[in-house]
């Protein structure tokens, strides 16, 4: 997105929310806040002096759209553009990784009201990753760096879906003595730090195929 | 699979009077590509073959020997 578009977006975000205030202002001091206030519209009724509530809800909505729409388009714009060279990103992200020590508390929140989801948080120690992607910033994709991405995917993949049966072996042949709460703790852990590890492997196992020595 | 050819990449490349680096931006690759390319590590594509072979100006078989 260019930076005259973006100020269009700007100037057009506070035409829209100005216009929106000053209707608020119309409805609440000249149309007992028809439309300001939670609305049934089964028993609603249009009157003229709604005109100003509709408009600017209207151009509201078309501004969100349109905005939602230019954001995806340069979204997928930047993908094409950068497609032929590797992002840009510090290897002190790695750091990002300690995060997944948050995965701990979830057995804080369990023991008080059995709550499991910051298990979920395991996942980040798979920004560990970033560590050795940031090592490799801003380099050419060519047909041998695409090659060993693949590669690197694959092996994290398969290390992970073995890890992954083991679990669901373990679990099958009655660890935990069929104790479902225990199960399921279990397993939002393990796919957590699978997860964890496959997207940590992917970018740990490229970057050793990118700098192996012969 | 890596070593089921032989590269003479480094003699062509040397006689068009091309570096590593040259080479790769001419075909696009970078010159680690290129490098091992040399070694017979590395099995490019068809087209990088062909690129190679028209930036290095000698016939893809003399370049890349499989056995």
């Amino acid at each position: 997105m260019s930076k005259k578009t973006i100020k269009y977006f700007v100037l057009g975000g506070i035409a829209v929310v100005l216009m929106l205030l000053c209707s608020i202002g119309y409805s609440v001091l000249f149309n007992q806040s028809r439309l300001v206030e939670p609305t049934d519209f089964n028993t609603y009724h249009f009157i003229i002096q709604d005109t100003p509530m509709v408009l600017s809800g209207l151009f509201l909505f078309l501004y969100v759209i349109v905005l939602i729409y230019q954001i995806v388009k340069a979204i997928a714009s930047k993908k094409t553009n950068d497609n032929q060279h590797t992002r840009t990103i510090s290897p002190k992200l790695g750091y990002l990784g300690f995060a997944g020590f948050m995965g701990f508390s979830g057995f804080l929140t369990y023991s008080i009201d059995h709550t499991l989801f910051p298990f979920i948080f395991f996942t980040f120690f798979g920004f560990f990753g970033f560590f050795y992607e940031g090592k490799l910033s801003n380099i050419l994709r060519d047909e041998l760096f695409i090659l060993n991405e693949k590669k690197a995917e694959l092996s994290a993949y398969k290390i992970g879906f073995i890890i992954l049966f083991f679990m669901i072996w373990l679990i099958g042949m009655g660890l935990f003595r069929n104790n479902t709460e225990w199960i399921a703790i279990f397993m939002v852990i393990t796919v957590s730090c699978i997860y964890a590890l496959v997207l940590f492997l992917s970018k740990y196992l490229l970057y050793r195929y990118e700098t192996k020595e012969y | 699979m890596d070593n089921e050819f032989t590269c003479n990449l480094k003699t062509y490349r040397t006689l068009a009077g091309l570096t590593q680096e040259q080479l790769a931006d001419c075909v696009g690759v970078r010159r680690e590509t290129i490098m091992r390319l040399e070694k017979a590590q590395y099995n490019p594509s068809l087209k990088l073959a062909i690129d190679i072979s028209r930036a290095v100006n000698a016939p893809i078989e003399d370049i890349f020997i499989f056995k």
